[in-house]
């Protein structure tokens, strides 16, 4: 049975006067995944997230979620009412107390969570009298996330939840996201220049690149089916093309060829043997060379 | 509670502006002997000629009774320019400008930006109506302590016909808001606007017509009639800006 999609972007285009922002991104999170949004500055995470929230409208393509369209103004309502996000900067209202936040945000949503807003206050030691312009980042971070969990929103959606952030908090929310997520059963999508963030909580990644996404799947399915594979050679390693489905990237330098695959090594091992090399390496990659090496291909 | 964000977010402005018009109420009262000492001491002829020294003289004129001099001194003088200059600052900053902080919260709630704006707008208008009737109040109230009185009717009609003018210039305020990001820009440009249409009044217009005739409530001090064109247009016009501004705020990406 095809798992039912929260997310689901075909070849939405935005651009933002002469800079193209989005160009054809087609993106897929299913229910229930913590999907870890990775790209560089400007690879358009944020611009995805402004067009799945109904704050910026796609020129073209189509982009749903719950299965509503996000550009219609009623159903994006209706997206934001089972949404909770926290934005990069953590945006909040300055002049209110914690306090009043939480009872300002608790009266749009109707399955809000009293209980856990409690249980978060003292955990996340928030001062309920502290007016949030007197918050501290990583406090303004706790704040903004005690929201967004409290709404009782079946999607997450988080802007770089741990940008400027010590690594104390940035694991107190890391843990905090990942039982809630467990717990409830939702379904998180989150932005990240933090490659051992994404590594640590998501089961999905999404790698965009250009306002493109290159990669996207289940983390260990990315693991299982990526590897590098290294031929060395007595001499320079030849300049040859290989026809083996799935080479992601190909690096010659001196004596070494190296090869990464999104489709196992069988192929490019068997192809390798015509060459002759010295010795073949094959090893397993990490989030972080997939990511080095599909956006270094794409550039 | 959006109202309430509203509110939070004009409140100085409009307590501000309050306490201003409180204390220009209670001294257009108490100091009605003083310039009745003045007059006394002043001829007419004075004056001079040209359209200003034609207002100057029928203010003199009009400040032999204490009804007269409240019109002509407060409720078609200072009160509608305060209350003109109040619209304009209240109306400057949209809720979903990116000058005020959280605009990407606000904008991820389960609301649409239409209501936003129009509670915004609600909101002003609430505080512009209390800020027109309040020192209408005030002058009948402390009427007695100046040894006068003023009909509290009467006042209640200056003050109506003031909010429905000032109104419009709220409205456009808001609307330039949703249109510019910063606060100064929809500010200057409302301000500019009540300029030129003063002016224009002034010097094209016949006495006792136009917006600002309108809000200082001239006709029913004269012969108890109201400038129902204008202020219906005033309305219209206060209506159609608040719908621009929900519309263009709608359209817009952020």
């Amino acid at each position: 049975m095809a798992e039912e999609l929260i997310i689901e972007t075909a070849g939405v285009c935005k651009a933002y006067r002469s800079v193209q922002a989005l160009s054809g991104l087609d993106l897929r999170v299913p229910r229930g995944a913590i999907c870890g949004l990775l790209g560089r500055n400007g690879a358009g995470k944020t611009t995805t997230i402004k067009v799945l929230l109904g704050m910026a409208r796609a020129a073209s393509g189509e982009a749903r979620v719950f299965g509503l369209a996000t550009d219609d103004p009623q159903a994006s309502v209706k997206i934001r009412s089972r949404t909770a996000f926290v934005s990069e900067d953590k945006e909040l209202y300055d002049g209110m107390t914690v306090e009043t936040l939480i009872r300002f945000t608790a009266s749009f949503y109707p399955h809000w969570r009293v209980a856990l807003a409690t249980e978060l206050l003292a955990r996340l030691e928030l001062r309920p009298t502290a007016t949030v312009r007197d918050l501290s980042r990583g406090m303004r971070t706790k704040c903004a996330l005690l929201l967004a969990l409290c709404s009782g929103a079946e999607l997450l959606i988080l802007d770089e939840p741990t940008s400027g952030l010590d690594p104390a908090s940035t694991e107190q929310i890391l843990q905090l996201l990942v039982r809630h997520a467990g717990n409830e059963g939702i379904t998180v999508l989150f932005s990240s220049h933090q490659l051992a963030d994404v590594e640590q909580i998501a089961d999905h990644v999404a790698i965009v690149d250009r306002g493109r996404v290159v990669v996207q799947g289940e983390l260990d399915d990315l693991r299982a089916r990526y590897c590098r594979v290294q031929l060395v050679f007595d001499g320079d390693a030849p300049t040859v093309s290989f026809n083996s489905a799935g080479i992601a990237n190909v690096r010659r330098k001196g004596r070494v060829l190296s090869l990464l695959s999104s489709a196992g090594s069988d192929g490019i091992v068997a192809e390798a043997g015509a060459l002759n090399p010295s010795s073949v390496e094959v090893r397993p990659v990490t989030l972080k060379e997939i990511f080095l090496d599909t956006v270094a291909l794409e550039n | 509670m959006l109202c309430y964000k509203a509110w939070l977010d004009t409140r100085w402005k409009a307590l501000i502006g309050a306490a201003l018009l409180l204390f220009s109420a209670a001294g257009a009262v108490f100091s009605y002997a003083s310039v009745q000492e003045l007059i006394a001491s002043m001829s007419a002829t004075e004056v001079g000629g040209g359209i200003v020294a034609d207002r100057l003289r029928e203010a003199m004129e009009l400040a032999r009774s204490f009804r007269g001099y409240v019109w002509s001194n407060w409720f078609s003088g200072n009160f509608i320019g305060y209350l003109t200059i109040l619209a304009a600052v209240l109306g400057s900053g949209s809720p979903l400008s990116r000058s005020g902080r959280g605009l990407l919260f606000s904008l991820a709630l389960p609301v649409s930006r239409e209501r936003w704006i129009a509670t915004r707008a609600a909101t002003l208008l609430t505080e512009l109506f209390v800020l027109a009737f309040v020192p209408s109040l005030v002058i009948v109230a402390l009427a007695p302590l100046a040894q006068q009185d003023f009909a509290l009717g009467e006042a209640l009609v200056y003050s109506a016909s003031a909010f429905i003018g000032a109104s419009v210039f709220v409205s456009l305020a808001l609307f330039l808001s949703t249109v510019f990001e910063d606060v100064w820009r929809p500010l200057l440009l409302t301000g500019c606007a009540a300029a030129a249409i003063g002016a224009g009044e002034t010097y094209l217009l016949p006495e006792g017509r136009g917006l600002f005739a309108a809000m200082g409530g001239r006709g029913y001090f004269f012969d108890g009639s109201l400038a129902w064109l204008e202020l219906s247009l005033c309305a219209a016009a206060a209506a159609a800006l608040i719908y621009a501004a929900a519309a263009n705020s709608a359209r817009r990406d952020y």
